[in-house]
């Protein structure tokens, strides 16, 4: 498969939120701004990249039977991590994301690729199909919370856009995450994965 | 691969041997910079709250079973200001914490929301940089505790609209951190809560030798006559209430002179929900000159004009008029039971 | 094409309503609650009503022409009744733009994204209701007096069930419901959405709904009993602030949406259960859902909420409740 097939596929025919409907707690919980969203797609390709790349190393030493604990550790380590990171250089989105920041290690989509892609594939492979499919859940996660943040608060990235009282209030809310998000899937499914 | 019991644990101690080293490098390398962090998110919070100042020393105080922590700012060794971590277990959802900064006499300078659980778009209104809220807490003094309520409740304070559980709930915070700076501070006494009545019964009482007090139930609400003597009655002050407030009671303080005349009203306590009703709170309003022309005892005009008697009403707010006047006759009444033979002494007035 | 050859399996029955008689007869059954509307609180009622059944009626029209295409549906009359719904679900101080949302939520959102009547899972003037209280809580909360002559000083922003839930302390029930008395409830005298204040008239529209056979009884009934021995249980086990025992379930059957919700709302053909076993059940649902919300929750009055959340359960009820089939006998 060719390299830009491989990032591409991750963003559009693969899109972890809208078409494998992975990783739904973060994409609802985290996505009440633009700024968030793309803050959490970020943590996560960075951990994504980096798991897939260790995965794909180490996939001819690891007995099978404790395949999925050895990927955890690593996935663990690398969240962690991030984690000091974020609390050391950027504070302000560490506070914003909290919890959704350690829950990472559970996000499915990040130990289903280990598990489909990087223990059967090379490391550069790997890391591509990580930086894929990390860009495809920034990509939604930002998508998402940039239309939450407009309809709710009348801002996109934090910059204010003088309509704040006008708008619905719920979509920064969980009910609002659920209409956009419900609203988003339908348009893509119809449109884009062709 | 295939698994056997020493490769499963040889490469599971491996790799988890390695990611400890890693995690423990990166956490080494970040630990300076998260508790320098950390000593800005605290230092932020104060210099939001405060003037300039270049050190600062913490106080814990236990107040109503919370722990207040009070930081003391100091800049060239001389106090420029207290900010006061407060919280407060009313807000309506749950537990609200605020930083609240205070000059050295007590008045605050502003306010910080760090935590709450607030209804969004409502209650939530309480974190903005210009709310009601704020303004009002800046321009009333906590020190002096009867202002230092919600309008709704008789004070002086605004309230956010329809988050009437959180306006008090933020209120009852920055009342919580005077406390703690009074305490720490040593600056002011902290503010007793005061009774309105009993101020109420103060002002109005005359000047006597004696006062007799008789406590008495009419129509099943307690009353309080306070009779002021010298050889012979000089005057009365009735402690009335009613429960026909269109929000619950109302109650006020009575003076009536010797010959059970109205000489004066106040109201000690009100939780009228329309501003028209709080007029009757006025020094000069057309209720109280109503009750100085029309005894209650004149049941033919002790009516409101509408029902064909001569009592002046309070416009919109006919309710709370019709409840003000039910104390009022109340109080007389009182009067007249405390005072048996009254009506009988004053001659024809009362048949 | 599919739709051309509706062959269900015999036997057919005959039923003389068709979706359109029974919309106007709803309608005609919503009037008397609309006309006591606009004498309480003047003519702002119609204009309300008028700008929400526009626009319930033009979003309908638009979706349907511009995304779903085929036969326009809005002849049969269930966008009127969703926007009057919708508008009784008002308070009369709303901007008129906010309606206008509240329409598009509530057929875009709450119907035609499903696919249009029958397909919605959720009643939609609701879905636009409870969308409207959520994004716009201060202008869905903010209740105008009623401006009828002989009623006098009543609160600006708090509807009866509201004060009593916004009391501070240990405050009496009588105290709370201030000057609102039960006569005043039962003709609609008191702040509140346009539509649920009348509880007289909402009766005479649900019993006309009755004798049209547009509703049966099980709904409204199951609902109303079971928020009238819920709030009697509070009152007789808790001595809920000292309420005298008949007058709390009172209270709570004439406060807020119960009776507009009871009748009109909750009897929904769509997103109500089909057989009468099933009705009961989602009924009490409604009705102990509500109580618990309006005396336990945040907001005031949960008998949307509590619609809501039955409408989802309505296929679940459906699937175990069902009509013994023709010539089966009970099984031993």
């Amino acid at each position: 498969m060719n390299k830009l097939q491989l990032i591409w596929k991750g963003i559009i025919k693969e899109n972890p939120v809208f078409v494998l409907v992975l990783g739904m707690c973060p994409t609802l919980g985290t996505t009440t701004s633009a700024i968030n969203g793309l803050g959490m797609g970020a943590a996560t390709m960075a951990v994504l990249i980096m798991s897939n790349l260790v995965v794909s190393l180490i996939k001819n030493f690891i007995p099978d039977k404790v395949r999925i604990p050895a990927f955890i550790v690593v996935i663990a380590s690398f969240v962690t991590m991030i984690q000091l990171l974020m609390q050391a250089y950027m504070p302000p989105l560490y506070e914003a994301l909290g919890l959704f920041i350690p829950l990472i290690v559970v996000n499915c989509i990040i130990l289903g690729r280990a598990e489909a892609f990087a223990s059967k594939n090379g490391p550069i492979d790997s890391m591509l199909d990580g930086l894929g499919i990390g860009l495809g859940f920034t990509f939604a996660l930002t998508l998402i919370g940039a239309i939450r943040e407009i309809l709710g608060g009348g801002a996109v990235f934090g910059i204010d856009l003088g309509i704040t009282n006008y708008m619905p209030l719920v979509f920064v809310l969980a009910p609002g995450g659920f209409i956009v998000l419900g609203y988003l899937m339908a348009l893509f499914n119809k449109y884009l994965k062709k | 691969m295939k698994s056997t019991l020493f490769n499963m644990v040889a490469v599971l101690f491996t790799i988890t041997l390695i990611a400890s080293a890693a995690v423990g490098g990166v956490y080494v390398l970040t630990e300076g910079e998260i508790k320098q962090q950390e000593e800005n998110a605290k230092t932020e919070a104060l210099k939001n709250v405060l003037p300039q100042f270049d050190s600062s020393e913490a106080t814990v105080v236990a107040l109503d079973g919370m722990d207040i922590t009070v930081n003391e700012a100091k800049a060239d060794g001389t106090i420029v200001g207290y900010a006061v971590e407060t919280r407060t277990k009313n807000g309506f959802g749950g537990e609200i914490v605020m930083m609240v900064g205070f000059d050295n006499d007590g008045n605050v300078l502003n306010v910080n929301v760090l935590k709450q659980a607030e209804t969004p778009g409502l209650g939530t209104k309480m974190c903005d940089e210009d709310n009601p809220l704020l303004a009002s807490a800046k321009a009333v003094s906590p020190a002096d505790a009867a202002k230092f309520q919600v309008k709704k409740d008789g004070g002086e304070l605004d309230a956010l609209t329809a988050a009437t559980i959180s306006t008090r709930a933020y209120y009852d915070a920055i009342s919580r951190a005077y406390r703690a700076f009074c305490e720490v501070s040593g600056v002011a006494e902290a503010p007793e809560v005061v009774d309105p009545m009993a101020e109420a019964v103060k002002a109005l009482l005359p000047e006597a030798v004696t006062v007799e007090v008789v406590e008495l139930k009419v129509d099943e609400l307690p009353v309080k006559v306070h009779i002021a003597k010298n050889d012979a009655v000089v005057g009365y002050v009735v402690e009335s209430q009613t429960d026909k407030g269109y929000a619950g009671t109302i109650r006020l303080a009575v003076a009536f002179d010797a010959e059970a005349n109205v000489l004066n009203v106040k109201v000690a306590e009100l939780h009228e929900s329309l501003e028209e009703a709080f007029e009757m709170c006025a020094e000069e309003n057309p209720l109280l000159s109503s009750v100085k022309s029309v005894s209650p005892a004149n049941t033919e005009a002790y009516r409101l004009k509408s029902d064909g008697g001569e009592l002046d009403a309070l416009s919109g707010a006919t309710v709370s008029t019709m409840a003000y006047y039910d104390a009022v006759a109340r109080a007389y009444r009182a009067l007249e039971i405390a005072n048996e033979g009254f009506a009988a002494q004053k001659g024809g007035v009362n048949e | 094409m599919a739709n051309k050859f509706i062959a269900a399996p015999a036997p057919h029955m005959h039923n003389p309503h068709s979706t359109q008689s029974l919309m106007r007869d709803v309608i005609i059954a919503l009037l008397p609650a609309l006309a006591v509307s606009a004498w309480v609180y003047g003519l702002d009622v119609l204009k309300i009503t008028a700008i929400a059944i526009t626009s319930c009626v033009v979003v309908e029209f638009l979706i349907q022409k511009l995304f779903i295409g085929g036969r326009q549906t809005v002849s049969n009359l269930s966008a009127i009744v969703t926007g009057l719904l919708l508008a009784f679900n008002l308070p009369t101080t709303i901007p008129w733009w906010i309606i206008v949302v509240g329409a598009v939520i509530a057929i875009g959102v709450g119907k035609m994204t499903y696919g249009g009547l029958g397909k919605n899972p959720f009643n939609p003037a609701l879905v636009g209701r409870v969308f409207l209280l959520i994004a716009y809580p201060v202008q869905m909360t903010t209740f105008s007096q009623p401006t009828v002559a002989g009623y006098v000083d009543a609160m600006s922003g708090a509807t009866p069930l509201a004060s009593v839930k916004s009391l501070a302390g240990d405050a009496s029930f009588a105290e709370a419901i201030g000057g609102v008395d039960f006569t005043n409830m039962l003709y609609g005298m008191m702040p509140g959405s346009m539509g649920e204040i009348a509880a007289l008239a909402l009766i005479v529209g649900g019993l006309y709904m009755l004798w049209r056979k547009v509703i049966t009884w099980h709904i409204p009934v199951s609902i109303l009993c079971t928020m009238a021995l819920f709030a009697f249980a509070v009152v007789f086990f808790g001595g809920e602030r000292g309420a005298v025992l008949y007058e709390f379930p009172a209270f709570h059957i004439l406060a807020g949406g119960a009776l507009l919700g009871a009748i009109f709302m909750a009897t929904d053909y769509v997103t109500s259960p089909m057989t009468h076993k099933g009705m009961i059940i989602y009924g009490i649902g409604i009705g102990a859902i509500t109580m618990i919300i309006r005396l336990w929750g945040a907001y005031p009055e949960g008998m949307s909420f509590a619609i809501l959340i039955m409408n989802g359960v309505t296929p679940l009820i459906n699937k175990y409740v069902k009509p013994r089939r023709f010539g089966k006998t009970s099984a031993k």
